[in-house]
């Protein structure tokens, strides 16, 4: 008798790729099940996640497809995914982008207007799944209004409305805070629970979500490496031979020596600041001070006003009352270039922050660079390149490198205004494990030279960089001198 | 459960005013976006174009869109108006033209004819663009969805006029954090300098984002069981009410009044 799910000899190349992007994957997967997918970037888990959803090749026309898919007795090559008897939803890595309509309930009735139901079976299914993810009190809101860790309840709402048998998730967790992250999980167990929904998602942050699954499968240059279950994620060689991350792994503290001597001097100074947005109060009175050479990490739930921080930090808010000081200065005494200099902002998602498309281009933007003489230019991006271990990276087109190198890019183009400050805002999303570790040792140089705020819901990477924590709750900030005590997610 | 027409709940829950713009059918939006866009391109009077643009800042008000959204428009306008002085200074001097020539003081002025097209141009410019702004800001994609559909207009480009409408926000969004990253970098994105900076620079990684979230918009779409069928549920019930007959008769009284003036008819000449 045939699986649930069956995968025979599966093949997906990009048009223009030298490799195919997965290759002889067979495996089946049976129904009810909760299968995690690891691997590198690039290992090709979006792709495989794609085919079984069925955009590939319904919808996906950039490569071609080779192997059969089965879902029940259904031949998804043939089938589109909306004619399925058992039908198939997926949830890509960022929500936002996902959702169009103005109000919560009509998002999630869009899908079954489009097969057709009833009025009055619309509205049953509306009602299930706002049930179903807890978001009930929340159905006339604009889903983009509401939080991330919501947006991603919707799009779950939005595809179980269609009834689907089978749940697909790419990353779910990347924007996710670890409250977030915890009622995901709990609502994913229940749906699974309840429903019997055969659950399927990839993740670099196994040890948020490895409590949810109990089959691994690991892909290694496009094909199924480790066919197992979640306790290989133990085993901690095997995961460093497939670059994903230990259960028990564990990044060493910043070590006092990684940090600059001089910390005596105040380099950022915030003064009873209060910061208000549509009415809303984000930030209430808060005072804080960073020395020269500190390394801060920055927590707080998502909403709780961190982005906004360092947006008055970086001088492109105003606060409502209070003051900031950089080195002694108010930021809106500097001119840009000047602020620049002190001061250089890492936003979250490195495509938001890439202006121009060749690696070249990118870095030589930052006006410090741009208005050097030609061959002190060279030089100089050359060394910021080195860096960013990008050396030969020179004339590549940013779209076609991966993710964790776009986001060493645009950290690149930061460290072209050479500023004393650096502030990071969520520098691990998307990234695997091995260019967070890489990430993590690029910073500690850069520590040597310059102070560092970084923001992050990854409290095992801030606990790698920081000696200091604040904590963001309500729009009041927590100091916390002692790394260890920070018991983060309480 | 009850299906609310989405622009009005919405509304409640974010405190905001109800305005009478969010209660016209979509389907007289529709017409009345059609009819006005013919108003804006017919009429060769630039103090009525601007008492329309007028108009429209009272509708963004009323309607409580940040009107700071429009004033960097506005303040480009003006610098504009400022280069086209300057130029038409510098051609006064050495290259004369065959037009009216209007002093300030000291020499400097502007050449009458230019400055009238070119104030023409720029309003009708800034019409249309804050007039396709309010309309996006004021209609829901399904109530858009559904008034395109009822105008017999195929699914397919009614969900993409739709997503189009619904880009536009999305896109100011975009942009703006474009402008945030430019700024830390410490390029100056505001004044005239910066202004040319963004429009010049910017503009690439726009199109670009814009298009990867299209595209991924797209598949999410495709995901919901878009195009499975070719008469989806219609989910919200359009109804006429008094407002909107109001609206279409003034729609087509300002047109009729439109197209007399571009043809140079007297309207009051025709009713003696």
């Amino acid at each position: 008798m045939r699986s649930f799910i069956q995968i025979n000899d599966l093949w997906y190349s990009y048009f223009g790729a030298r490799f195919p992007s997965i290759k002889r994957i067979t495996i089946d997967i049976e129904k009810g099940e909760k299968v995690l997918v690891l691997g590198r970037s690039g290992s090709g888990k979006s792709t495989f996640l794609l085919c079984l959803s069925g955009l590939i090749p319904h919808s996906y026309s950039e490569g071609t497809m080779k192997g059969k898919i089965y879902i029940g007795n259904e031949d998804l090559s043939k089938v589109p995914p909306y004619f399925l008897k058992n039908k198939v939803g997926i949830i890509q890595q960022n929500p936002s982008n996902q959702l169009f309509e103005r109000s919560v309930e009509n998002e999630i009735a869009f899908g079954p207007q489009n097969v057709g139901l009833s009025v009055e079976k619309i509205q049953e299914r509306v009602s299930f799944a706002l049930n179903a993810v807890e978001i009930e009190k929340y159905a006339d809101q604009d889903p983009f209004k509401l939080s991330l860790g919501l947006q991603q309840r919707v799009c779950m709402a939005a595809m179980l409305a269609l009834n689907p048998s089978i749940l697909i998730f790419d990353e779910p967790t990347c924007f996710l805070d670890e409250k977030s992250t915890k009622n995901f999980i709990r609502i994913l167990k229940k749906l699974n629970e309840d429903q019997n929904i055969t659950i399927i998602a990839s993740e670099h942050r196994t040890k948020r979500i490895n409590s949810m699954f109990e089959r691994i499968l690991v892909l290694n240059k496009g094909s199924i490496a480790l066919d197992d279950t979640y306790s290989i994620l133990k085993n901690a060689q095997l995961c460093s031979e497939y670059g994903i991350q230990p259960i028990e792994s564990e990044f060493y503290p910043v070590k006092e020596n990684f940090l600059s001597n001089n910390r005596n001097e105040k380099v950022i100074e915030v003064k009873n600041i209060s910061f208000s947005y549509n009415g809303q109060r984000i930030l209430k009175n808060i005072s804080f001070t960073v020395n020269k050479g500190e390394s801060i990490g920055i927590l707080g739930e998502n909403g709780s006003g961190k982005t906004t921080l360092i947006l008055l930090l970086a001088g492109i808010l105003r606060p409502l009352s209070g003051t900031i000081r950089i080195n002694g200065k108010l930021p809106s005494n500097l001119k840009r270039k000047e602020l620049a200099r002190e001061i250089g902002v890492l936003l979250q998602n490195p495509d938001e922050n890439i202006l121009t498309p060749i690696v070249w281009t990118e870095i030589s933007s930052s006006v410090q660079i741009n208005n050097l003489p030609p061959q002190e230019k060279e030089m100089k991006i050359k060394d910021i390149l080195n860096q960013v271990s990008l050396s030969g990276f020179e004339h590549k087109k940013i779209f076609k490198i991966s993710y964790g190198e776009r986001e060493r890019v645009a950290l690149g183009s930061l460290l072209a205004s050479n500023p004393e400050i650096i502030i990071l805002d969520e520098p691990t999303v998307g990234l695997d494990y091995e260019n967070k570790v890489q990430l993590i040792k690029l910073i500690k140089n850069l520590l040597q030279e310059h102070t560092l705020l970084a923001i992050s819901h990854d409290f095992e990477f801030l606990k790698a960089i920081s000696n200091k924590f604040l904590v963001l709750k309500n729009g009041v900030i927590y100091e916390d001198n002692n790394t260890w005590m920070v018991n983060y997610g309480k | 459960m009850k299906i609310t027409i989405p622009g009005w709940s919405i509304m409640a829950n974010n405190s905001r005013i109800i305005t009478s713009t969010y209660f016209l059918d979509p389907r007289v939006q529709i017409f009345g976006s059609c009819a006005f866009l013919m108003i804006v391109v017919s009429i060769k009077n630039p103090l009525i174009l601007g008492l329309i643009f007028l108009f429209v800042l009272i509708l963004w008000k009323v309607n409580r869109i940040p009107i700071k959204n429009i004033l960097s428009m506005i303040k480009l306008g003006l610098y504009l108006i400022g280069m086209l002085i300057v130029l038409s200074t510098l051609y006064s001097y050495f290259f004369p033209q065959d037009m009216q020539f209007i002093p300030f003081f000291l020499g400097v002025g502007i050449y009458y004819e230019i400055f009238i097209v070119f104030l023409m141009l720029t309003l009708r410019f800034f019409i249309l663009i804050s007039y396709m702004i309010l309309l996006s800001f004021t209609t829901t994609p399904s109530r858009m969805l559904s008034a395109l559909r009822a105008l017999k207009i195929p699914y397919e480009l009614a969900i993409m006029a739709t997503i189009t409408l619904r880009f536009i926000p999305l896109s100011l969004e975009i942009w703006k954090k474009l402008e945030i990253v430019a700024q830390i970098r410490g390029i100056e994105t505001k004044g005239f300098k910066g202004r040319l900076y963004a429009i010049k620079n910017l503009s690439f990684p726009l199109l670009i984002q814009t298009i990867k979230r299209a595209k991924e918009l797209a598949y999410s779409l495709d995901s919901r069981a878009f195009r499975s069928i070719n008469k989806p549920v219609n989910l919200i019930p359009l109804k006429f009410h008094k407002l909107d007959y109001f609206v279409v008769f003034i729609s087509i009284g300002l047109f009729a009044v439109s197209i007399a003036s571009y043809l140079g008819i007297s309207l009051l000449g025709l009713l003696t």
